[in-house]
């Protein structure tokens, strides 16, 4: 485990009842002490430890020690079923990448996709305002939930602006409708951060919206302060590629600003 | 603390335990009097279940509630005495309900290997609330979005990777965030902790109410 240090190692050959008997009792002092940093340290490490037997990365005399010793209290039974959730609910959702622009620093294949699946977004937009088809695709200000409505090919206003989506504090549910270039059945939209990395990703399958086929992405509003953003869709079915420089570079790339009052 | 042990003491018993636990306790008023106690209570039981599961003894929950007990039954007398360290009594006393567990166990030993080797000795805790993907993902949707953007990026990208990959991305995660890998760590475990108690209390309830 990254980081482990030698007292992590012998914490957690405690926690699964494999440590000398006169070092189990000076573990055992210090825990019965109000050492509260030594606490939290136990507890962090038996969290780690629940981890480690998630992902398989016990030796196999310690994972039937965690089996047959380690999981004898609800609590540490309850703390794997939640690892396992986690663990099962981030896989559905893209992992976070490390800052994009250190990617643009590494050498990286490029990936179709991140080209030819960038949106262009279509917000509600003061300065662009005739890029809206109709009313209902304006964000409504002030509202706890806000639609805003995707569509591919456009990126700027005629002034050059990013176009903008206002949020108000009370939003809570923003939904991007997004329409993909190609027909798949199934598209990982991803949701960046211009100026950080990919913050939301979600695999969702396409639905006939108003005789036009989208996507829609939800996502809490809490997750987009004030910053500018860009969606892309995928098809979910091919394999996950790091976008590369040059992908990264394109100018196809759908962007859009968030704003708050 | 479990309901059964909450209940098998008396209120007076109770009050003694909780006097014994924050010394303060007995000048205190109004809803939040057991406040530190409880929480001293919860503290000291996770400690003795530690104690008992590090010393192999699969009754763990069990033999912690019994020490509660068991210093219950004796704490008005603990209380008065001076000088007394609550957590060193404890301890005391979860040594000798080990050594007497030790005894029972040794002449219970055919019965306790079988129960070992009996993979349904340890029932998952309040398994069905967790068997109900979709309900555990809308609370982890829900308990997600009260995280702060950094915080639920953070933790995302912590549970990304595999062995190797995970390693090397934790790496580049502290440096990122500008903290060294053991903070990461640590920050990483309190987030985890306040997830989990989120999820924990939108499950049942969700699960209970039916789908939404």
């Amino acid at each position: 485990m990254n980081g482990e240090t030698r007292e992590d190692v012998v914490l957690r050959r405690y926690l699964l009842g494999s440590v000398a008997p006169d070092v189990r009792e000076r573990i055992e002092e210090r825990l019965f002490s109000d050492d509260r940093i030594f606490w939290e340290h136990l507890s962090l490490v038996e969290d780690e430890l629940i981890e480690s037997y998630v992902s398989n990365e016990l030796e196999s005399e310690d994972a039937q020690r965690f089996e047959r010793s380690f999981l004898c209290t609800d609590e540490r039974r309850s703390k794997l079923e939640f690892v396992r959730a986690l663990r099962a609910y981030v896989a559905t959702r893209q992992p976070v990448s490390i800052s994009i622009w250190r990617r643009l620093q590494e050498t990286v294949s490029v990936p179709a996709w991140a080209v030819a699946a960038a949106v262009a977004v279509i917000l509600a937009l003061p300065v662009a305002g005739g890029l809206f088809r109709r009313p209902a695709e304006r964000s409504d200000v002030g509202a706890t939930d806000v639609s805003a409505s995707l569509s591919t090919g456009l990126v700027r206003s005629a002034t050059g602006e990013l176009p903008r989506l206002e949020l108000s504090s009370n939003c809570k549910l923003l939904r991007l409708r997004v329409e993909p270039d190609e027909e798949h059945p199934r598209y990982r939209a991803t949701l960046h951060e211009v100026a950080g990395g990919e913050i939301w990703s979600q695999s969702l399958a396409p639905a006939a919206v108003d005789g036009r086929t989208a996507v829609t992405l939800t996502l809490p509003c809490e997750l987009l302060p004030v910053g500018d953003y860009y969606v892309t869709l995928r098809d979910a079915a091919r394999p996950d590629v790091s976008p590369s420089p040059a992908a990264m570079a394109a100018s196809s790339r759908a962007s859009f600003r968030v704003l708050r009052p | 603390m479990t309901g059964p042990l909450r209940r098998s003491l008396t209120e007076q018993s109770w009050g003694a335990l909780y006097d014994f636990l924050d010394p303060n306790r007995p000048g205190k008023t109004g809803p939040g009097r057991d406040e530190a106690a409880a929480a001293r209570c919860l503290e000291v039981t996770r400690k003795l279940a530690v104690f008992f599961a590090s010393r192999g003894c699969g009754e763990a929950d069990d033999l912690a509630a019994e020490t509660i007990l068991r210093v219950a039954g004796k704490a008005a007398q603990i209380a008065r005495s001076t000088g007394e360290d609550p957590l060193g009594y404890f301890f005391g006393v979860a040594r000798n309900i080990y050594l007497e567990w030790l005894r029972d166990a040794r002449r219970e030993t055919v019965k306790r290997e079988s129960a070992l080797r009996d993979p349904t000795v340890h029932p998952v805790h309040d398994a069905n609330s967790w068997r109900n993907e979709e309900a555990v993902h809308r609370c982890l949707d829900r308990c997600m979005a009260t995280l702060t953007g950094t915080a639920r990026r953070l933790l995302v990208s912590y549970y990304s990777d595999e062995k190797a990959a995970k390693i090397e991305r934790h790496r580049r995660l502290a440096e990122e965030f500008g903290k060294s890998v053991n903070a990461l760590r640590i920050e990483v475990h309190r987030m985890r902790k306040v997830l989990r108690q989120c999820v924990l209390g939108c499950v049942q309830p969700a699960l209970a109410g039916g789908s939404r």
